[in-house]
């Protein structure tokens, strides 16, 4: 890989988008969050981090369209696969079919490419660099862009691996600038939110400070939480701070339960299990403390997660199998009366260490 | 985040049982006839129709004086292209191997492809990408 250009802490606090001064702002910056925010409250949509099993939340969506529970959202906001989907959740209904089609028709193919490595990742990740410049057109950029004008907001996260901070993306602003810059930025923002670093190489994107153009580099928003609600200060629990919404939904993408396996001595196998651990234990932890703010903000709190009961093995990466059958369990969900719960999901209460208490999975 | 994750781990190790699913021996290989014409950078996708295996994977190939080489450092892999597009790829590692066999014309190309055990089996198509 050639030499990056070298850039200053300073300068990289302030980088903007050359000709889109309103294009991001620092996840940490209440203030900026703040300014960013719509005119007026209204429901609010988190989709949440999941890779594949972002098919749930794409069912639910589709499910809630069905059932007629499918309010324009004041707020959309998403990581890594929530962020694929966030630009059709917020542009509407009219994308379901669009969100159905690339949730459970989309293969592994379409998203990586095995056995040359980058020299920054296990995998390239030009399949779903194309498969994203498929899906993410001038029209949906224009609907993006009508409803931000309308006072709606989007926001995606990545993580600028530099600063080690985490970056939100106003995808409406950037949208309403329209023109070919805004329309391969966009996608860009929406590939970096999604590329795990290690597996998927980053992604740089192309800033200014100060006169002085260098690249940043841009990972998976999930390195800063799997989803996001507000800066980080403002949900605290000693934090006074009232979310300006009137009812706050948010998608879990993922798995909550443990998955068992016996991990190879293999690099990328017990990175992809440790992930594994810590992706639920940070969902659960940044659920306590948005249950935390909205019951303090006097709103009402909705939760959809993927039930225990699901249990459709997948065959490999992105198994189209499994995937529709994640997307059908999302749609019925979204589509009954329960699609939302106003309760944290339940932890697990594990069984004791008894010896003598294993289960016999064999003949022997 | 977790799910990719588990994909890209599925991925690289799965390559051992199914990115064999493109060509043949080594030996056969260099008994062939060499060509160039093939040489170059492929993007193969294998689909599996039958068994457990990942349902479709992708993979990057090189073609070089029309052996076939991988960059991955974790499987070997072996094989090679003659003339007529007539290809035969075998991909092992740690004690496990798939073979496959197929066709090249132009910038594209498909076959068929097996585990040695006959767990799984498939179809393969390539695309030139360079």
């Amino acid at each position: 890989m050639p030499p990056r250009k070298p850039f200053t802490a300073a300068e990289d606090q302030v980088a903007m988008i050359s000709g889109m001064p309103d294009a991001r702002f620092w996840a940490d910056s209440e203030t900026d969050y703040r300014k960013a925010l719509p005119p007026q409250p209204g429901p609010w949509l988190i989709l949440s981090s999941g890779g594949a099993d972002g098919a749930f939340g794409a069912g639910l969506l589709n499910g809630l369209t069905a059932a007629g529970k499918r309010p324009d959202y004041a707020v959309v906001t998403g990581v890594s696969t929530g962020a694929l989907m966030a630009p059709f959740a917020f542009a509407g209904s009219r994308y379901d079919a669009a969100l159905r089609k690339a949730y459970t028709e989309v293969t592994a193919a379409d998203v990586f490419e095995a056995g040359a490595s980058t020299g920054e990742s296990f995998v390239d990740s030009w399949p779903l660099r194309d498969f994203i410049a498929k899906q993410v057109t001038p029209a949906l950029l224009d609907d993006v862009a009508a409803a931000h004008r309308a006072g709606r907001r989007l926001f995606v996260v990545t993580s600028n691996l530099d600063a080690e901070r985490s970056v939100v993306w106003n995808m409406g602003a950037i949208a309403a600038h329209g023109g070919d810059d805004a329309l391969k930025l966009f996608r860009a923002v929406l590939l970096a939110s999604a590329s795990v670093p290690g597996g998927f190489p980053p992604v740089l994107i192309d800033v200014e400070a100060n006169g002085k153009h260098f690249q940043e580099m841009h990972v998976d928003g999930g390195l800063g939480g799997q989803f996001f609600v507000a800066p980080a200060a403002l949900m605290t629990a000693t934090s006074d701070y009232r979310l300006p919404v009137t009812q706050l939904y948010i998608v879990v993408n993922t798995g909550l339960q443990p998955s068992f396996k016996v991990v190879d001595r293999f690099a990328p196998t017990i990175l992809t299990q440790a992930i594994g651990m810590a992706v639920p234990v940070d969902t659960r932890l940044m659920l306590s403390l948005s249950y935390a703010v909205a019951k303090r903000s006097d709103v009402a709190f909705n939760v959809a997660s993927i039930p225990k009961s699901f249990n459709t093995p997948s065959k490999g990466p992105f198994d189209p199998d499994y995937m529709k059958a994640l997307f059908e369990t999302g749609y019925e969900q979204g589509r009954g009366p329960a699609a939302f719960s106003a309760e944290l999901p339940s932890y697990p209460n594990g069984p004791t260490m008894q010896p003598n208490r294993i289960e016999k999975t064999g003949a022997n | 985040m977790k799910n990719v994750m588990r994909s890209i781990f599925v991925a690289t190790v799965a390559l051992l049982l199914a990115a064999g699913a493109s060509a043949p021996s080594n030996a056969a290989g260099r008994a062939s006839a060499h060509t160039r014409t093939f040489d170059g950078d492929w993007s193969v996708i294998i689909y599996t129709l039958q068994g457990d295996c990942s349902r479709s994977l992708r993979y990057s190939l090189r073609i070089f004086d029309g052996q076939i080489q991988a960059e991955e450092q974790n499987y070997q892999v072996a094989g090679a292209v003659v003339a007529s597009g007539a290809i035969r790829v075998v991909v092992a590692e740690g004690g496990r191997s798939a073979s496959g066999i197929g066709r090249l014309s132009g910038s594209n190309g498909r076959g068929t492809w097996s585990t040695t055990t006959g767990e799984c089996a498939g179809q393969w198509t390539a695309v030139r990408r360079g």
